[in-house]
């Protein structure tokens, strides 16, 4: 057995060290790390924050987030983890959401106002609502700047965004993970390719373009995948930063009831879920077909190993839990590219019996930071007759393919790998553009290489 | 993209007719615009062979370089268009003085009265006008370049403007007319396909059931509507171009005057097709009912060009090479926010457009069974209880949408409600939306019994934050000051500049917003003399 919990803390109690150390020596005004999936990003956060707040009372240490979401997250974590912290949660106009809102702490506001918040150790905000701070600051109190923030998945973050915010900040601590999802824009953004300061890249991009010499601090292990995925993952989206599962396969397991005689799923579905609880992997291939992009029987398929899972039953254990625990439905996740789809799932999942709001249905873009037990995923390349360099882009497969903490089963059509090899990339290149690493290319040939040795 | 634009081209494939995507027009059409086609030799980067060009559809001006390698030919071509592009743009640069701004904050401003349009038949004619042209021109007059006229800096200045301009979602100054009808109609053929204005006409004009001849008739007639002529035609032309080159080396006027006509001749024919069908695309939009929110963004057009007339009340504007960091960041809130509210608008002018909504499961929709005005609650983030209409549907089919999802009324975006709960009964699914803003005192609410329906787009109408006034150190270099800054010195060592050689300074020292002339240490020029190498030089 590896460490385990005990592992994950003391390591994350070292890179904690670590961070305080690089930003107080230094010059440097930045201090990076990067990440792999569940390799602890949010741990370290509230823990340098809490570190940085006590060890300077007076500090005021902001955060930064991409989303509501995650700064909901936060600071829940932070109000939970750190019961004397004095945390400010700064909304829009649209005020808390009903979580932070009920929170029990008192010592946590939640405002919209700056000046409200200003007295609090931690404030969290979104990077949006940090820049109509800063546009604030420079008209009544110009000059005004925070000693350091942290600023949380900042490899989701844009470029732009980082340019509207920095000049409130003497230093930074930059969290991330660079194997999943670039920030994008939905006006076309050729005019500024090639430039390093291009306000459509991301914001680690322009930032360490600007300083090379910043060397991000790796986070080696990720807690989240289980063995059986950490490689995979690692190999096909991370090949110059590896790292390994946190876990041996000896510490999670996973188990299926038994398949009912009768009214009992396709003969495909049991193997699927059997495999999937045996090897950690399991892929579905349909039939191949060009089809629509709410692929109905893709649809039906994920609904049905739902159902199905849910039906029979499954008992996994793990480091958090070594004597097991029944798998709940809110303890699974249907993960696919587009919006339609998930409605077209949930749309199945109700047809087949099963309340789709008990477990979660979204697409990689939203899903991004969460952990489930098990993910049943739509492959992007299935039914498709193009390979767009949507379908193909590497951080969607990333977070779709390192949700898990037990199974992850792929559903797609057969005539994938074909695609890749027939379709021509069309994408004009522009000078002085960096590549995209890993190419999305590549990195679907080796996953779909992988599903093929789970199929079922 | 939504299945209901597949179904049309689906539909207008088999009655072999384009089909309309919209009920209402959605670009502003201008009076008078004016046309541009253009002609580009093959080959080269910005070497026009011939525009033609006006205001009125049966008496187009066409001005022809017959060997646009040669300088002096093609400048005399391109000053006769821009000559022509200024007198046509000049009236729009009047402005009046004017107070701005919001209530309580407002300030006097030189506002324009109106703005251009520029109308093209194609989206590759559009770049090639303000992209290639606009920008080999505007550096012109500065430094050691190729005299050329007044006239000539200016439509630099008006196309530089311009190219950037058509980045603005939703925008009607500069138009293509293949965008501006696919935008509107769908045809049974590819988008790639669709940029073919002529086949594009072909498939709006088709009777129904007429069968497809005369869409391959249109295909067939091998007509490119610029900016680089049809290969048949490219042909043709090559032995005239070289044959006046020739000429005019000699000193030889009389040759150069038959070869001129003889590629005027070639020209004139194809390029007057693609200027009818440009006239001919406004004609299909202008009996298009206009949406409503078009007078709106054509005021966001005349303010933004408002802007360009200002600089050019001082001056020639002169248009950084490259947008500095603070600049392109504005620039991209600027657009993503056209592009959000165009979308927005779009879908509430005009009930089509909504159907796509609809159709990718972003509405809900059904019977007005109750409207409860009398629910008070306490709103998140108030401290007091205020009116919460709550209004409960009857859907015949199950929700796409999400219990929690915001939504807003398809009849008036102003009101906006979250979805409360969504229970399946035997008569259908009801779906409860409890009415938060926008409802007026309860005055603007749907009537019971009406069919009606709520979408999810949100509607952000907030102002955008002001951007920095300066680059923070994270989009700095670390040997140097700010990017975009005003001090461009050390640039002419660094780029050293020669007699012979134009060497184009290639980093961060070139991206001033405004560059003053004696800035610009980087003209375009040409290469020794142009005759004993023919090429531009960019």
């Amino acid at each position: 057995m590896k460490e385990g919990r005990a592992g994950f803390e003391a390591l994350n109690l070292d890179l904690t060290r670590r961070v305080l150390e690089a930003l107080e020596s230094g010059p440097s005004p930045a201090v990076l790390a990067e990440a792999p999936p569940g390799a602890g990003k949010s741990t370290l956060t509230t823990s340098v924050a809490h570190a940085l707040a006590i060890s300077d009372k007076k500090l005021r240490i902001p955060i930064v987030t991409q989303t509501n979401e995650q700064a909901d997250d936060l600071t829940l974590s932070l109000a939970s983890k750190h019961p004397g912290l004095r945390i400010a949660r700064l909304t829009g106009a649209g005020g808390p959401s009903r979580a932070v809102a009920s929170c029990p702490s008192r010592t946590l506001v939640s405002t919209n106002k700056f000046d409200d918040a200003s007295h609090s150790q931690v404030i969290v905000a979104t990077a949006r609502k940090w820049q109509y701070v800063r546009a604030d600051r420079d008209k009544h109190q110009p000059g005004f700047q925070f000693e350091v923030a942290l600023i949380d998945e900042a490899y989701q973050m844009r470029s732009d965004m980082l340019l509207g915010i920095a000049g409130l900040y003497e230093q930074l601590f930059c969290v991330g993970d660079p194997g999943q999802l670039d920030p994008f824009t939905i006006v076309d953004d050729s005019l500024w390719k090639g430039l390093w300061y291009s306000p459509a890249r991301t914001a680690m991009g322009t930032l360490r373009a600007a300083h090379p010499e910043l060397e991000p601090i790796q986070l080696p292990t990720s807690w989240r995948l289980p063995p059986s995925a950490a490689g995979v993952v690692a190999g096909a989206f991370y090949p110059t930063a590896p790292f390994d599962a946190g876990t041996a396969a000896s510490d999670r397991s996973l188990a299926v009831g038994k398949a009912s005689r009768r009214g009992g799923a396709a003969p495909e579905v049991d193997d699927a879920l059997e495999r999937a609880a045996a090897t950690g992997w399991a892929y579905l291939e349909l039939p191949e077909r060009l089809t629509i992009r709410t692929d109905h029987e893709v649809a039906r398929m994920l609904a049905g190993l739902v159902h199905h899972l849910l039906k029979r039953g499954a008992t996994c254990s793990d480091e958090r839990s070594p004597t097991g625990r029944r798998v709940a439905a809110d303890c699974l996740a249907v993960i696919t590219a587009h919006n339609d789809q998930v409605q077209a799932v949930r749309k199945a999942l109700s047809e087949a019996g099963t309340d789709p709001d008990t477990l979660t249905v979204s697409t990689a873009n939203k899903i991004q930071g969460r952990e489930y037990d098990i993910s049943f995923v739509w492959h992007p390349l299935a039914g498709r007759r193009d390979a767009t360099a949507f379908h193909l882009e590497a951080g969607r497969m990333c977070v779709m393919l390192s949700r898990h903490r037990h199974a992850c089963i792929v559903v797609g059509r057969a005539g994938a790998s074909r695609l890749l090899a027939e379709f021509p990339d069309a994408d004009p290149t522009f000078l002085e553009e960096p590549e995209k690493f890993p190419d999305g290319w590549q990195a679907n040939h080796l996953v779909l290489q992988h599903l093929e040795r789970c199929r079922a | 993209m939504s299945l209901l634009p597949i179904l049309l081209a689906a539909e207008a494939a088999v009655h072999q007719q384009a089909v309309r995507r919209t009920a209402y027009r959605h670009r502003a059409i201008r009076d008078e615009p004016f046309v541009v086609v253009v002609y580009n030799l093959a080959g080269e980067a910005a070497a026009p062979l011939a525009f033609l060009y006006g205001t009125d559809p049966d008496a187009g001006k066409l001005v022809v370089a017959p060997e646009p390698r040669n300088r002096e030919v093609r400048f005399a071509c391109i000053n006769a268009f821009c000559a022509d592009l200024v007198d046509y743009i000049h009236p729009f640069l009047e402005t009046r003085e004017q107070l701005v701004g919001n209530l309580g904050h407002q300030y006097p401003l030189e506002v324009a009265l109106d703005a251009p349009q520029i109308v093209v038949p194609n989206r590759a004619t559009r770049d090639y006008l303000g992209t290639r042209l606009g920008r080999s021109l505007r550096y012109l007059g500065l430094g050691k370049t190729h005299p050329v006229p007044e006239a000539t800096q200016w439509a630099g200045a008006h196309l530089s403007w311009l190219a950037e301009h058509a980045r603005m979602p939703g925008q009607s100054v500069f138009l293509a007319a293949t965008e501006l009808l696919g935008r509107h109609f769908v045809t049974g053929q590819s988008s790639l396909e669709d940029e073919n204005l002529a086949t594009l006409l072909a498939w709006i004009r088709n009777e129904q059931g007429s069968g497809l001849g005369a869409i391959r008739r249109a295909e067939d007639q091998r007509i490119a509507f610029g900016p680089v002529p049809d290969p048949g035609l490219d042909q043709r032309l090559e032995s005239h171009v070289q044959a006046f080159g020739r000429a005019v080396r000699a000193g030889d006027e009389k040759t150069q005057a038959e070869h001129r006509r003889a590629v005027e001749d070639l020209v004139r024919e194809p390029l007057a097709v693609a200027y009818r069908a440009t006239h001919e695309a406004l004609d299909l939009m202008r009996p298009i009912p206009e949406a409503a929110s078009v007078d709106k963004r054509w005021e966001a057009d005349v303010r933004e060009w408002g802007a360009h007339a200002r600089r050019c009340s001082r001056q020639i504007p002169r248009f950084s090479r490259r947008h500095e960091a603070l600049r392109a960041a504005r620039m991209l809130e600027l657009w993503s926010r056209a592009q959000e509210d165009l979308e927005i608008e779009e879908a509430f002018d005009d009930p089509l457009v909504m159907a796509e909504f609809d159709a990718e499961g972003r509405c809900v929709s059904g019977s007005v069974l109750e409207v409860d005005d009398e629910n008070y609650e306490i709103k998140p983030g108030n401290k007091r209880r205020s009116q919460v209409p709550l209004v409960r549907l009857l859907a015949s089919t199950a929700p796409e949408l999400l219990e929690g999802d915001e939504t807003r009324w398809t009849r008036d975006r102003r009101l906006g409600g979250a979805i409360r709960r969504i229970t399946q009964t035997r008569r259908g699914w009801e779906v409860e939306i409890a009415i938060l803003d926008g409802h007026n005192r309860g005055e603007r609410l749907p009537a019971e019994r009406e069919t009606t329906a709520f979408v999810a787009l949100s509607t952000f109408g907030g102002r955008s934050p002001d951007g920095p006034d300066e680059v923070p150190w994270t989009h700095r270099l670390r040997r140097d000051e700010p990017l975009g800054g005003d001090d461009l010195s050390g640039t002419e060592e660094a780029a050293g500049v020669g007699d012979a050689e134009v060497v184009l300074a290639d980093t961060e020292d070139e991206i001033g917003p405004d560059l003053a002339p004696e800035e610009v240490v980087a003209p375009p020029g040409v290469v020794g003399r142009p005759d004993e190498i023919p090429g531009v030089l960019l």
